[in-house]
């Protein structure tokens, strides 16, 4: 996948895909929302359907954001795909506690733990 | 409030046989100073109008009636009136008068000693109610160091033009300083940004004695930095303080510190003791009785500039801040970094931190979308409150209201695959207490500091 994203980037690995935001501090509505549409576009165009988001290094996200991520979660199980986060710092993971979208969402510590579990 | 006077006049000319090598070295270094002034003309096309006061000043003082008769009084003589022409250049480049800062009280004593050994200071308004505080000392004495002098005061008040940081503003006269000065000249500074609205002091010291903050106890405001004017990269660490009601801020340069005797713990305990001791004193008897303590014998020589620069907070800082932004989320950077920054001087730590900026976030997000609409034309008004044990921030827009007990739980199953909704949840999750107006479009939140009472994450 050679696509060339403004606010994150993907990377496609052993049939699933892998995310990161370029911005650890996502801030403001514009960048939210293409941040948004971009891994629509991701999760649109990758041949598989297994997808990893990388949140190592985030280090605030607001309400906004997680609506961002329900969007794409709901997109890929539309697919009957799979897709889960990693790389939660625990300040950020309160956030998903809290919001009960823990519940929601499948989490691993690294990449590397995602992957071992999804290929 | 300004004192400077000139003591010492004229040295003796009665040892007129001077030995002919200290002659020959005080005609080079006289020789020197006129190549080095017409250098620094040449230079700094800028400093022209101090230069020409500083001719003025030379022509006057040739033209004085008492010309001696023979070569060695004639140099003497010279070498006189150049320290009495570096003298008045130093005077008069101290401030004629000091602005007034809200709240703050302010004492200076500035005595040009018989050396004229380069001790400056002045109080720069920079706008926005904010001011910088700068005390100097330039290496050497004489003529050469008051014009240096007056190189780095006119640097200082130009590269503080639309700049609140002492790091940018020292880095600029340090990197003028270097390419205008010779080398072996360059100067200690302290230089403060002082925003008088929220009493923080910014600073950065380049290797000033550094200043006392006088609370209970005396800290010292020491940081890394080099002299200014000698090296490409001289490391200025700046620093962040949070002034308090009563503290006292003296700036000291060496002349004045050297009455104590040696730089060292003794030295510092001593002032310590007068400082603590005299606590209750006016700030301008402080500033006095330090200028007045008997010097330490074997150490103190008469003859170095002295200065001091002493403020008080006379007043608690303003506590409440008020801000409207327009309805762009754009707009909520400035909120943040003013909320945030005040909460991170005040002490709240990380947690602290994330925790109002995401309510923060979440409260003006929902003003901005649900109470204006994304109407430009509406704004949102932020009000922030300071106290000592916990932060108040009420954002309010223009919208119609609503009734947040009608807004569901979005952590219910049902709700939990919806992209909204979730703002007031974290609000109420992250603050310590959340509360509406009566017409719904005014959210109130309550942080206690972390050393507070404990409740919300990060509390």
């Amino acid at each position: 996948m050679v696509e060339n994203y403004k606010t994150i980037e993907a990377q496609e690995k052993d049939g699933v895909t892998i995310m990161r935001f370029k911005d650890t501090k996502v801030l403001d509505e514009l960048s939210i929302r293409d941040v948004g549409l971009e891994m629509l576009d991701v999760v649109a165009r990758a041949l598989g359907a297994k997808f990893i988001i990388d949140l190592a290094g985030v280090e605030f996200l607001s309400s906004a954001v997680l609506g961002k991520l329900i969007k794409v979660h709901q997109r890929v199980v539309a697919r009957q795909g799979r897709i889960c986060l990693c790389g939660v710092r625990q300040s950020i993971m309160e956030v998903f506690q809290i919001t009960n979208l823990d519940k929601l969402f499948e989490f691993h510590e690294s990449v590397e733990a995602a992957m071992s579990e999804m290929v | 409030m300004t004192d400077c006077s000139s003591p010492n006049s004229k040295r003796s000319r009665e040892k007129a046989n001077i030995a002919k090598a200290a002659l020959d070295s005080l005609r080079d270094e006289i020789s020197s100073m006129k190549q080095e002034i017409a250098r620094l003309r040449q230079e700094n096309a800028g400093l022209k109008s101090e230069m020409d006061a500083h001719e003025t000043e030379a022509r006057l003082a040739r033209s004085a009636p008492d010309a001696p008769c023979d070569e060695h009084a004639l140099l003497r003589a010279r070498y006189d009136r150049d320290l009495q022409i570096a003298r008045q250049l130093q005077l008069r480049l101290n401030p004629v008068w000091l602005p007034q800062m809200p709240g703050m009280e302010i004492a200076v004593k500035c005595v040009s000693g018989a050396k004229a050994s380069g001790d400056f200071y002045d109080v720069i308004e920079l706008g926005d109610n904010s001011y910088g505080l700068l005390i100097a000392d330039v290496s050497g004495s004489g003529l050469r160091a008051a014009v240096v002098m007056a190189v780095a005061k006119l640097a200082f008040r130009t590269f503080s033009a639309n700049q609140f940081s002492p790091k940018a503003i020292l880095d600029k006269v340090n990197a003028a300083l270097c390419d205008s000065t010779p080398e072996s000249y360059y100067l200690e500074a302290f230089l403060g940004v002082l925003d008088a609205d929220n009493m923080v002091l910014r600073y950065v010291n380049a290797s000033q004695p550094p200043p006392l903050l006088l609370r209970d106890k005396v800290t010292r405001l020491d940081g890394r930095g080099l002299f200014v004017g000698m090296f490409d990269d001289p490391g200025y660490e700046e620093k962040t303080v949070a002034l308090e009601f009563g503290d006292r801020l003296l700036m000291l340069t060496d002349g004045a510190l050297d009455r104590f005797g040696p730089p060292g713990a003794a030295r510092d305990a001593r002032i310590d003791e007068v400082l603590t001791a005299n606590r209750n004193a006016s700030l301008e008897d402080m500033v006095e009785l330090l200028l007045q303590v008997p010097p330490a014998p074997g150490y103190f020589e008469e003859g170095d500039d002295l200065t001091i620069l002493a403020l008080e907070v006379a007043q608690s800082p303003v506590a409440v801040h008020e801000l409207s932004i327009e309805s762009d989320p754009a707009e909520i950077r400035h909120v943040e970094r003013l909320i945030l920054g005040l909460l991170e001087t005040k002490g709240y730590g990380e947690r602290s931190l994330f925790a109002t900026r995401l309510a923060l976030e979440e409260a003006v997000t929902n003003a901005i979308r649900h109470g204006n609409k994304h109407d430009r034309t509406r704004k949102v008004h932020v009000t922030f409150f300071l106290e000592d044990d916990r932060a108040t921030i009420t954002v309010a827009d223009e919208g119609e209201g609503f009734n947040p007990s009608e807004v569901p739980d979005p952590r219910g199953v049902e709700y939990l695959e919806r992209e909204g909704g979730r703002g007031l949840l974290l609000m109420r999750a992250y603050m310590d207490e959340v509360s509406y107006n009566d017409k719904g479009n005014a959210v109130t939140m309550v942080k206690y500091a972390p050393w507070a009472r404990k409740k919300s994450p990060g509390g």
